[in-house]
């Protein structure tokens, strides 16, 4: 009688059956193939991507992605563009005013008490990656942390690094914004300088999730900020700590 | 046995070994130039006054097959140029006394003083001459691309 698998076995046993594991397969040739160093993003149903726009074909990617979104789940915006966005203190919600394709103002609140729909999409998103994929960037992750930090990783999902040039703080999270923590303007205490959000090549809208798996976002992150950490701050959106896209 | 690590999207890491074969350095070379050309940060690791750390590399020598880092800290680059302001400043100061004391010397011989005093002058001048300067810009270093560990990472979407 065969032994029992463990959760971890049968879990990567049904890895090849995977919904998106034959795409993610025919695009990750077809890379190769193109000398894509990084791979091509995965497109996804009703999970519309950003990819960065010197990316190839980085506009028909992020078309594939909205088909059902936007277009055809709501043909009143169909045309429509967004006038202008900001952030009102009194409904602690972002403002969107839209002009649809009739010429008519209005407008759109999107709530910013909390992150859960943020949280909510990033499930769907997870299919874009492999479990694999993920395995091995822990294991890189690991050769680039000492032991304490990749525990903590492990059983918390972040660790902390400081940097000896800014000696600033920095809090990695998986499937969240690096925090940056400096010290007060009179120095007793510290203080949440931003949420740095980056994701290399692409990331899927509305979501934590990056075309890359969870623990290469944090590689990227922790490498920019030892490597060029004026480039790290440069590269990344900048979020305050009281917005829902921090993460807090 | 150099190694660098390029995070991929699909297919998990890719890790490209760069041994002494020459074949090896020829590939590297050209996939190294490529990143660099479309945009890729490299992290090269290496060691600072026996600490290691990582420097983003600017370029790749593929002749001698070796990553081209900034040996220069972004971060205290004001303080760099601040510095060299002031010292400019200083030697500005410095040649305006000069210029000074020789006018005034000039001032001396045309009262009449002896062709010794006068040689004593021009060889002082020539001591002290334009003050040499330095050159500017970043002072690059390489590190040998099969000996070292290196990361890369795509250019950013945001977030």
């Amino acid at each position: 009688m065969a032994p029992a698998q463990s959760p971890w076995d049968a879990a990567l046993a049904a890895e090849p059956e995977h919904g998106y594991a034959g795409l993610r397969h025919g695009l990750d040739l077809i890379a190769k193939r193109d000398s894509e160093w990084a791979g091509i993003p995965m497109p996804m149903d009703n999970n519309p991507m950003v990819i960065d726009r010197k990316f190839p074909n980085a506009e028909k990617l992020m078309e594939i992605g909205l088909a059902k979104t936007e277009r055809e789940e709501d043909p009143e915006f169909d045309g429509a563009t967004v006038r202008n966005r900001f952030w009102s203190w009194n409904r602690r919600s972002d403002v969107s005013v839209i002009q649809l394709a009739n010429g008519r103002i209005t407008y759109g609140i999107t709530p910013g008490v909390h992150h859960f729909r943020l949280d909510f999409d990033t499930l769907r998103a997870s299919d874009a990656w492999g479990l694999a994929t993920e395995a091995r960037a822990m294991n890189l992750l690991a050769t680039l942390v000492n032991g304490r930090q990749f525990r903590q990783y492990l059983l918390t999902g972040m660790f902390i690094e400081s940097s000896a040039k800014s000696k600033l703080s920095y809090i990695f999270r998986r499937l969240k914004p690096t925090v940056a923590i400096g010290k007060t303007a009179i120095g007793d205490g510290t203080r949440i300088l931003a949420c740095l959000c980056l994701h290399p090549i692409a990331y899927y809208s509305g979501t934590w999730a990056g075309a890359m798996c969870p623990t290469d976002d944090v590689i990227a992150h922790l490498m920019l900020m030892r490597g060029d950490e004026p480039m790290f701050w440069r590269r990344a959106n900048q979020h305050p700590a009281y917005r829902p896209e921090a993460g807090l | 046995m150099g190694e660098l690590n390029i995070l991929n999207v699909a297919g998990g890491d890719n890790a490209i070994l760069i041994g002494d074969d020459p074949q090896d350095k020829i590939r590297a070379g050209r996939i190294i130039r490529d990143m660099l050309r479309r945009g890729y940060a490299l992290l090269v690791e290496v060691e600072r006054d026996g600490v290691k750390a990582f420097e983003r590399a600017v370029d790749f020598d593929e002749k001698r097959c070796r990553y081209v880092i900034a040996d220069f800290d972004p971060m205290n680059a004001r303080e760099h140029d601040l510095d060299e302001q002031a010292a400019e400043l200083r030697r500005v100061q410095e040649m305006s006394e000069q210029l000074a004391t020789e006018a005034a010397k000039v001032q001396e011989l045309k009262d009449g003083q002896s062709k010794t005093s006068e040689a004593d002058t021009a060889t002082d001048t020539a001591a002290t001459g334009e003050p040499v300067r330095k050159r500017r810009g970043r002072p690059r270093r390489t590190v040998e691309a099969s000996g070292a560990r290196a990361v890369a990472v795509g250019r950013s979407a945001g977030g």
